[in-house]
């Protein structure tokens, strides 16, 4: 209608998808926490152990893998094997 | 929330009886936390430089080994020495948080800095909402939130920790939902 005030936009704040923010997740973990001197990091089995036994984990290697990009990483490739090794041979295509 | 009031040697100590998580601190652990706690505090705010964050971790400390507590009276395994128990637990979570806050800030000093000073606000909340996650919820939802960032289905990580799919998809939402809540963080799009 004429001098009918239009309404004013809305400020919006663009919002994340999930898939972003588990990719940010993500890199976060593996990024941000460097340790190049490794303080504190567990055993390599440790971490094995952690991908593969959840149910037995321990808290402490599981507290050093969020302040630990180096031990993030060995965990994920070790989850990442453990994918792998349970995911059907047919599923693995798609 | 109700306040309860230590025996500090200078100034008073006040405890609450509920963490910022809202799990109930066990009287028992309650009185041993006034006794331990000046002293437990001061050490940790030398070491932390923050007031506040040295006494959210020692109320967490003393929910999460009032939980323990629980946990244990159910396998009738006694704790023997509870303010051992309840010191080490702030222990471990001052450090937790001391190597956290040294790994961060070498990363912002390093490498990471241009790029972290150049992320959305949106995007620093997210990393902010995992660290929130990571460092306040049990071990079960620490690694169902690890596996659903490796790309693992409900269905693998439900199998894998022996439990129903809706469970642990419901484990995660809530944990986010509540680190949502704390952090004053929007949901994302679906």
């Amino acid at each position: 209608m004429p001098g009918a005030r239009s309404q004013p936009a809305k400020r919006t704040k663009k919002l994340l998808s999930e898939e972003n923010v588990l990719a940010l997740g993500r890199k976060h973990f593996s990024e941000d926490f460097p340790n190049p001197e490794r303080r504190g990091c567990p055993p390599t089995d440790q971490l094995k152990s952690l991908a593969e036994n959840p149910r037995k984990a321990k808290e402490s290697p599981l507290n050093h893998i969020s302040s630990c990009s180096p031990c993030y990483r060995m965990y994920s490739r070790f989850l990442q094997a453990r994918k792998a090794k349970l995911r059907p041979k047919s599923a693995r295509g798609k | 929330m109700k306040l309860a009031r230590g025996s500090g040697r200078s100034t008073t100590f006040l405890l609450n009886s509920v963490d910022r998580l809202g799990r109930t601190i066990n009287p028992r652990v309650l009185a041993v936390a006034k006794e331990i706690g000046p002293r437990a505090v001061a050490y940790g705010e030398r070491l932390l430089g923050d007031p506040a964050l040295t006494m959210n971790l020692f109320e967490e400390s003393a929910a999460a080994v009032s939980e323990a507590l629980r946990r244990k009276s159910k396998d009738a395994r006694p704790v023997r020495d509870l303010s051992a128990y309840l010191y080490r637990t702030f222990l471990r979570k001052i450090s937790l948080a001391r190597g956290k806050q040294t790994r961060l800030e070498t990363s912002l000093r390093n490498n990471a800095r241009t790029q972290f000073l150049a992320r959305q606000p949106s995007e620093a909340e997210v990393l902010l909402l995992f660290d929130e996650v990571m460092a306040t919820y049990d071990k079960v939802t620490q690694q169902i939130v690890y596996r659903r960032l490796e790309g693992l289905s409900w269905k693998e990580i439900a199998v894998q920790f022996g439990i129903a799919t809706h469970a642990a998809e419901s484990r995660y939402s809530r944990a986010l939902a509540n680190a949502r809540r704390l952090l004053h963080i929007r949901r994302p799009r679906t």
